[in-house]
């Protein structure tokens, strides 16, 4: 699957929130290109439009001006090719964790989603859990059946919302680790919101630095760590430097914002 | 905690027969059957309409008609509730539309159900229909109006198109609200029953009411406000019961 599809291109986005004298330039001249395969990071402190990014490439924002393609195709809405894991509360709470797992593969017509969603809750850790409602399931679970009900139909790109945040320390790294397990099995392309410097880079291959008003990207920081990742490689001088740098980055961003307002 | 529903049951019993007491009381003091029977003579009332086999057919007679009225008002609710919350152009035509009807009380609309319907159980089904609708209708389409925007989301982006996001999301995001719709639907239909009986019909609960005020039989009278108000409590139970069946994701949280 790898190298074939999940080419994302997004040429001069750009988004304005609100209307009148409450509308603000969310995104401003966003151009990006994601090869297959590869995972991409958005870094940036709040408000500076890198959940709105996500939700234009997910078609749930049509962009003011500025085009979309998914392979070579222009993203006009939301579609199965390019699911969402989102930050909290996205399971369906009246399906129990298999049923919200069947729902991708259900809609799309799949032959025997119930297995699809065994598969997945298999790979994701939760294979005696599928009975259980969201309700009856810990946060890091709920994630684990996000990112299984995300993968169950194959898609060609996957977008991150935060998943994590919402998560306490230790269960926010094993569910990283999870995450690049799962990716290195298919090499869906990847594109993944955060506001954790070193999530986004223990993560990607790429970050994106994000500035805001207007939301634009300020920087590009290549990963260049070995991959499988480990986990000791976030003690290493590569991961440090390079944490070093965005770090600078992202604090200057911040402090700007901060001194404005 | 075990204890609690408990102490609450014994409390209840408490009160009523409290209540009771209070009752038989003030009937000593009255001295008047006509005026206010006690509950001695309202029991014997009751035990004689159990063994005539009246009261039984009357019970009947009302709840077919509660049950048919709230059957058509849900079948008709529910679902327009849901096409309301899901188009604009719906609600745009028709919101205004209920908002204007809605204030009618159901007693107001007796003169054109008997003048459509004639006497019998037709125009009680219009009338128990009309009482459960609103009630019904607008707590569902408030629940479907507040789905939340990431389930719609998610189902967007794994492949479910329209019908799927009716059925499968919008449905279920609104069914709490749905059901607490029935819930009070069934009530203010029960409620509306014995008020059309009153006034149309030749059986039920209400019916019996009205004869037996006509005949000054008032301990029949209050037999069938107790039984009013006995079955009205047991239809609400018996909907808060089921609701763990209807909704088990409701019912089942971290261990």
């Amino acid at each position: 699957m790898a190298g074939s599809r999940g080419l994302v291109e997004l040429s001069a986005i750009g988004v304005d929130l609100g209307t009148g004298i409450r509308a603000t330039r969310a995104l401003d001249d966003v151009s990006l290109d994601i090869v297959p395969g590869e995972f991409v990071a958005l870094l940036g402190p709040s408000g500076c439009g890198k959940t709105t990014l996500l939700n234009v490439i997910a078609g749930f924002i049509k962009p003011g001006s500025g085009s979309v393609r998914i392979d070579r195709k222009l993203v006009t809405g939301p579609s199965a090719r390019c699911p969402v894991v989102f930050q909290h509360h996205s399971l369906f709470p009246w399906m129990t964790a298999a049923g919200n797992v069947a729902f991708g593969p259900e809609m799309l017509g799949l032959p025997d989603p119930a297995a699809i969603a065994r598969e997945y809750l298999g790979l994701v850790g939760l294979a005696g859990q599928g009975t259980k409602y969201p309700g009856q399931l810990s946060g890091g679970q709920r994630q684990r059946v996000g990112l299984a009900r995300a993968l169950s139909i194959r898609p060609d790109v996957l977008l991150l919302d935060e998943p994590f945040g919402a998560l306490d320390a230790m269960t926010r790294e094993l569910m990283q680790e999870l995450l690049l397990t799962l990716w290195e099995r298919d090499r869906h392309t990847t594109v993944f919101v955060t506001h954790d410097l070193e999530e986004a880079i223990f993560l990607a291959d790429r970050v994106a630095v994000m500035a805001g008003q207007p939301g634009r990207i300020r920087a590009w920081i290549e990963v260049r760590l070995p991959r499988p990742r480990t986990p000791d490689q976030r003690h290493g001088a590569v991961f440090q430097n390079i944490l070093a740098e965005v770090s600078g980055l992202v604090r200057e961003e911040s402090l700007r914002v901060f001194q404005e307002v | 905690m075990p204890s609690l529903p408990k102490r609450n049951v014994v409390l209840g019993l408490i009160g009523i027969l409290g209540f009771f007491a209070v009752w038989q009381v003030a009937t000593w003091r009255i001295h008047n059957a006509v005026l206010l029977p006690g509950p001695l003579a309202m029991f014997e009332a009751l035990c004689g309409l159990c063994v005539e086999g009246r009261l039984w057919g009357d019970i009947g007679a009302s709840l077919r008609r509660v049950v048919v009225g709230f059957l058509i008002a849900s079948a008709v609710a529910v679902p327009l509730a849901l096409a309301l919350a899901a188009s604009s152009l719906l609600r745009g035509l028709l919101l205004p539309i209920v908002t204007f009807l809605r204030p009618i009380p159901p007693i107001a609309w007796i003169p054109l159900a008997i003048l459509w319907f004639g006497l019998g159980d037709p125009p009680s089904f219009y009338i128990t229909a009309v009482a459960a609708f609103f009630p019904i209708f607008i707590n569902s389409f408030s629940g479907a109006a507040t789905v939340e925007a990431d389930h719609l989301n998610a189902a967007r982006c794994l492949g479910a198109e329209r019908w799927a996001l009716l059925m499968r999301i919008f449905l279920p995001s609104a069914l709490p609200s749905i059901w607490t719709g029935l819930r009070i639907g069934l009530g203010q239909s029960w409620m509306a029953v014995v008020t059309a009986e009153l006034i149309t019909a030749q059986s039920g609960l209400g019916y019996l009411i009205q004869l037996s005020r006509l005949n000054l039989d008032t301990d029949v009278v209050i037999v069938g406000m107790c039984v009013i108000g006995f079955i009205g409590a047991l239809m609400t139970a018996t909907l808060s019961y089921v609701e763990r069946w209807v909704m088990p994701w409701r019912h089942r949280h971290v261990d």
